[in-house]
This record gives C-alpha cells, structure tokens and sequence, in this order.
C-alpha cells in the first residue's frame, strides 16, 4: 500500500525532505512553537466550525434562534460553541504573541521578508474572522458593535462611504449584512487565509528557521536538532496541552448570548468589540472631534492604517538590524506592547 | 515503562473508568434535579434576555466532567510516552543515527 501510494503521489521525497530539515536549538527556540499552536487552534476552530454550519440559519429572522437551539437543544451544543469562541481567541493570541516575538528577535530579517509579510497579512485575515463572526449569533451587542465598525471607514475621504456600504450591503447593518458577513467568514475568508498559509509554510520550509542575530554575527556552529522526529515531539506535547486548555477553559467559561438584536431599538451602554480590537477602539475614542481643519476620526483612521502599512513593511524599513536603527525598531516592539495593554485596559474601565 | 510505574498506572486507569460507568448508571437510573445555573437563561417576562451556558442537569454535568477528567489523563499518558520518546530520538540523534541516513 506504502509503495502504491509512493508511486502515485511521491510521498517518501516528503519523508525524506522532513527527516533533513533541522530546527536551530538556542534561547528563543521556545518562541517558534507559538507558530504550530496557531495551526492547532485553526484546525479545531475548521472542524467546530463545520459542525456549526450544520445548525446555523444565516438569515435576519433565524440567526438568534438557531444559535440558541445550538446552546440549548443540539446535545453539547454549548461546548461546541464555546470551543469555536476560545479557539479564535487563543488563535489570535497566539498571533500577537508569534508576530511580537519575531519582532524583537528580528527573525524577519533577509531572506524571511515575506514570510513576515504573510505573516501579517494572516493576521490581519484572522482578525477579520473574529470581526465577521462576532455578528453572527445577532444579539444587541454584536449588532451595535458591527455598526460601530463597519462606519469606521466613513471616515476615510472619496473611498469611506463607498467601503460601508459594501461590508453592509447597504445604508445599515441589516439582514443583509449578515448574510454577507457569514459569506466573508465561512468561504472567503478560509480560501485566502488558506492560500495565505500555504506560501507563509511554503516559505518556512523552503528557507528554515532563523537563528538569533547574536549568534549569527558570531558565526558559531548553532546546535540543531531534526525536524522530524525531534521537534514534531515536542510540538505534540504543546498541542496536547493547549488542546486540554482550551477545551477546560470553553467548559467552565462559555460564552453567554444575549436577546436577538432589535434593528430599531436604540444602541445598549457598553458596546464593546472582542478583546483584539479594543486598543484600536479607543484610539479613536482618544482623539478630538476635530483636529486643525479635519474630523478627528479621519486623521485617526489614517494613523492606524499608517501603522498596519509600517507593520505590513517593517522587515524593508529595518534593514540594517544590528545598527543604531534596528535597536529603535526593537524598542517600538515594547513600545507597541505597552500601548495595546494600556489602551485595551483603558478600553475596559 | 518500569513495572514500578505501569502497574499504579493501570490501577489508576481501571478505578477510574469503573468509577465513570458506574457514576453514569447510577445516574442513569433516577430522575434529577435540574441545576440552578440551567441553560434558559434569565427571563425577562416571555421573552429570554441572556442564555448563560451550562449542562442541563446533574447527569450532563457530571458525564463533561468525567469526560474532561479523562481527556486530561489521556494527555498525562501521552505526554509520558512523548517524553519518554524525545529522550530516545535525542540519544539517537547524538549518537548521528540520523545524519547516517541522510547520506
């Protein structure tokens, strides 16, 4: 069977090339095991995911109901759920953590430029999945939280009215938004986050881990260890616990569903977005309503877009690492982190 | 795996899943209460204001924690056995068993 198989699809080259591949062992190596995890916490949300879609009804007057036919009726529907909520959560957790590493250790350095970039960019499609599922269950607060953001880009000039109306399909949040959100977070979102994905893995097989710049400028042989079957041991003794982790933290802290959202009620005190967007809320809560002769709310949405562009070309920007430059690069990663703690906290006081 | 270590091991496997099918059977058995943290929710008239997740009664409870208790069992195990195995590759991979078969 191993033969037939071999013949047809070539396996034992990928056998081979995996056995070859060695993972650099030094201080930061602990840091690269964030990387699989976010691929664990995908696969479980694909496969909770799936069986939601089973029970999902994505449509104005279902939306709310099946959900909590879901909590209520589906046998352990409520688990399934909650798996799917806290896999996002520590998906993109894990991506904060995975991109800031490889931040300050200046991982993404030449020749690894676009594996940074799609780096990001599964990031930033990441957080476009939580954004577009926090609609889906159609409660008060998803559904105001969704008006908030989806006027956000209002705020850009020519192109901002033009960009509401198409993640609203329309003037309003309506029926029609979340039958175009749960299109976006169930078909067009995974075709580009998987494609994403096969050229950032792609990328990590094809130039290998980076080793830290201290050890590389004083070109010491670094310890390696092989990928397979060394390091995938490894991995496997992180997935089993964050797997048991996740699972016990969706039992005992499900997510709550509040009363189907009424289009014509007003908005409910406390709108709140998920955790990862509250930094970037109260930045635009922060800034005045006018700044000089332009709304505040623009020149705040042009900051944040400047800085995910930055973010998006930090390798180019920091091309001389172990100068006087990449040392303020790396402090911007503190920096960074100080403000998203701040802001997020402020956010929730 | 020492005799030492596998046979607590299998008397804590075995108590634990008589435990499991009993609990299960004797809760199978009779009616219960539902607990006070049911899935309704808070009522607000007819109309359902929150759904706080939750088992729907003991039996529910009792089956998801049983079952969480054994997933985090199966865990310990495996991570035994993986342990148990990098140990194994590490001292293959110094000897340069691998770096043979790579030429």
């Amino acid at each position: 069977m191993r033969i037939w198989m071999d013949e047809r699809f070539g396996l034992s080259s990928v056998a081979q090339f995996l056995k070859n591949k060695s993972i650099p062992i030094n201080k930061h190596t602990m840091w690269s095991y964030t990387g699989s995890a976010i691929l664990l916490f995908f696969v479980i949300q694909i496969v909770t995911g799936f069986i939601l879609i089973f029970y999902y009804k994505p449509i104005l007057e279902e939306a709310n109901a099946s959900v909590v036919r879901i909590m209520t009726e589906v046998p352990l529907g409520w688990i399934l759920r909650s798996v799917h909520s806290w896999s996002a959560t520590f998906m993109i957790a894990f991506l904060f953590v995975h991109l800031l590493s490889i931040w300050i250790n200046k991982a993404y350095r030449r020749p690894r430029e676009l594996t940074w970039m799609t780096g990001v960019l599964l990031l930033i499609c990441s957080m476009l999945f939580g954004f577009t599922g926090y609609l889906l269950p159609w409660n008060d607060l998803s559904f105001s939280a969704t008006k908030v953001g989806t006027d956000i880009p209002r705020a850009i000039p020519i192109v901002g009215e033009w960009v509401t109306k198409l993640l609203r399909g329309g003037e309003d949040v309506t029926g029609d938004t979340l039958t175009r959100f749960f299109g976006i977070h169930v078909c067009i979102l995974p075709i580009f986050l998987l494609v994403l994905l096969a050229v950032h893995v792609y990328l990590i097989q094809k130039l290998g881990m980076s080793v830290p710049l201290e050890e590389e400028k004083s070109r010491k042989k670094t310890k390696e260890i092989p990928f397979w079957p060394n390091f995938v041991y490894r991995e496997a003794i992180v997935w089993l616990i964050l797997f048991g982790v996740c699972l016990t933290v969706a039992i005992f802290f499900p997510p709550s569903l509040e009363k189907m959202a009424d289009l014509m009620a007003p908005a409910p005190e406390g709108v709140k977005p998920e955790w990862y967007f509250l930094f970037l809320f109260q930045t635009l809560k922060i800034f005045p309503a006018r700044f000089l002769f332009i709304s505040g709310e623009t020149v705040a949405v042009f900051l944040i877009l400047l800085g995910i562009v930055l973010f998006f070309f930090l390798p180019v920007i920091d091309n001389k690492p172990e100068e006087r430059k990449g040392k303020i690069v790396r402090a911007t990663a503190f920096l960074f982190i100080l403000y998203f703690l701040i802001l997020s906290i402020w956010s929730l006081l | 795996m020492t005799k030492r270590v596998a046979i607590p091991l299998f008397a804590i496997i075995l108590l634990v899943f008589v435990y499991s099918i009993g609990q299960a059977e004797v809760l199978d058995g009779r009616e219960v209460p539902p607990l006070p943290q049911q899935s309704q929710g808070d009522l607000v008239g007819d109309e359902v204001e929150t759904i706080v997740p939750a088992p729907k009664d003991i039996t529910e409870a009792t089956a998801i924690y049983i079952f969480l208790g054994w997933i985090w069992l199966s865990i310990g195990i495996l991570i035994f056995f993986l342990r148990l195995k990098i140990k194994e590759v590490d001292r293959l991979h110094e000897l340069g068993f691998f770096t043979e078969d790579k030429d």
